[in-house]
């Protein structure tokens, strides 16, 4: 299977890790803390030739359940401030739920739809806005509140 | 520039009908907005109670932002139904939606933004064209939701929106995907890498922090650590994990009795932790001649900071047994 998205990747300055059909860059981060308690995100790229898109994704938070219909209100009133990015929450029934962000950029095969250039900038954009939201989306799964000054953070 | 309004033109023209109006504008920013109007749209009815659906299509940033967006695409009254409408919005069924909802808690709005982040990519007719469309079939979906509503149709007399191709959209949005499992799997391919350099968003080394976050597991107490490689599949549901890892297993039952905690494990990384509330027996028998047993129990809420460990240290190679004890007599 072609790997549109290595064949830009090699030989740039961006580290990444091969699995299967899916691209993983590992970004350290100073304000994002992930699940196993580290200061990184793993971006997981997928070439979408059916959608002339590469997908671009991230596992974020897992998050009490009692908090998801709050989260999803932050998600909608965050979303002014996050450029081309989309939050889900995915409920395990468990009592716990997952939250993701995804953004999908325009490519078509044999042309110079997606550049690296592109995929930089998102790729940037996506890191900034997992960091600058952090203390917004932590502190409404702690609270189960808004907090609107943290919002204006974003 | 990498796309203007005679490319988003042509490429509304290649996928709308001829029914649908259209009108050009610039709008108070300075761009260029083509305005697409469904009249007399069977699928949709705004907040007046017209069936009339307008989608504006912006050319932002010179061209390096494709914006689809329709306001007030619904129009809370309350709080309590805006809170009603965003929870059917963010329903649990996609993961891979492109469309966003903002809310406007002032006023009410809710409006349905796709935003296509071009930058200095070249893009023709038919990759705008496939985004509007996108953005079509996510909008009346998430009509759908909302109102309970089953019309596809966005044009009177037309055939459901992306008719077609709106199945294999679907399709696609509802089929299994596990990011959870990308990453784990992706944590145990670290000599995979094959980019030594450093990131580029962040110059620090990142191979470094992947070696921290795969630190070693440790057991929380009298516990088996159980191994479901066999039978795990990406994706299962919590129900279908945890019938896998319950049993039925070739364990002495006042051995495993001791166990408080069940750690189930796949691929050297822990899966899922379950507070063991009994063991008992089943009809199925063991090669000892005894029943085999299984445990009834609950994942454990104050051990889920213990998935993702890697507990490979604990599997020797060439170990075959699917079940071990920890921190128990039998250990």
């Amino acid at each position: 299977m072609a790997h549109p998205i290595r064949d830009l990747l090699d030989g740039q300055d961006i580290q990444y890790i091969e699995n299967g059909e899916y691209t993983v860059i590992p970004l350290p981060t100073k304000q994002y803390v992930n699940i196993q308690g580290a200061r990184e995100t793993r971006i997981c790229l997928q070439d979408k030739p059916e959608l002339a898109s590469v997908r671009m994704e991230a596992a974020l938070y897992e998050v009490p359940s009692e908090a998801i219909e709050t989260m999803k209100l932050a998600f909608s009133y965050a979303h002014s401030r996050t450029r081309a990015i989309t939050y889900e929450i995915y409920d395990r029934e468990n009592g716990l739920a997952d939250v993701y962000a995804g953004s999908t950029i325009p490519w078509q095969s044999g042309t110079k739809a997606i550049t690296l250039n592109a995929l930089q900038v998102n790729l940037s954009t996506f890191y900034k806005t997992i960091e600058s939201s952090h203390n917004y989306y932590r502190s409404v799964f702690n609270t189960n509140k808004i907090d609107t000054e943290l919002l204006n953070l974003i | 520039m990498t796309f203007t309004l005679t490319t988003l033109q042509e490429a509304i023209d290649a996928v709308m009908p001829d029914s649908v109006e259209r009108s050009t504008f610039v709008n108070n920013s300075g761009n260029d907005v083509c305005l697409l109007t469904f009249n007399d749209s069977p699928a949709y009815q705004n907040s007046k109670g017209e069936n009339t659906l307008q989608v504006f299509c912006v050319v932002e940033e010179d061209g390096e932002m494709l914006q689809v967006m329709t306001p007030y695409f619904f129009h809370a009254e309350s709080a309590k139904q805006l809170q009603d409408i965003i929870s059917k919005l963010y329903s649990n069924e996609t993961l891979e939606r492109l469309t966003r909802f903002w809310a406007d808690p002032e006023d009410g709005e809710v409006r349905a933004i796709l935003e296509v982040p071009i930058e200095d990519a070249d893009v023709d007719k038919t990759i705008l064209g496939n985004f509007i469309s996108r953005y079509l079939v996510e909008l009346i979906d998430a009509y759908g939701k909302v109102t309970g509503s089953t019309e596809k149709s966005l044009t009177p007399g037309d055939p459901p929106i992306e008719g077609d191709q709106r199945e294999k959209y679907l399709q696609q949005l509802l089929q299994d995907f596990s990011l959870d499992e990308i990453i784990k799997a992706a944590l145990e391919n670290d000599s995979d890498i094959t980019n030594e350099a450093d990131a580029t968003v962040n110059t620090t080394s990142a191979k470094g922090s992947i070696r921290d976050a795969e630190s070693d597991f440790s057991a929380s107490g009298p516990s088996v650590i159980i191994r479901v490689s066999k039978s795990y599949k990406p994706g299962m549901t919590p129900s279908d994990l945890y019938e896998i890892s319950r049993g039925n297993w070739a364990l002495n039952i006042n051995n495993a009795s001791k166990a408080e905690l069940a750690y189930i494990a796949f691929k050297g990384k822990i899966l899922e932790v379950y507070e063991i509330a009994e063991w008992e027996e089943t009809d199925q028998i063991a090669g000892n001649g005894k029943p085999r047993i299984r445990f009834n129990g609950k994942p454990s809420q104050v051990n889920q900071f213990q998935i993702g460990l890697s507990a490979k240290y604990l599997f020797k190679k060439g170990d075959v047994s699917p079940v071990k004890y920890m921190k128990t007599d039998e250990s």
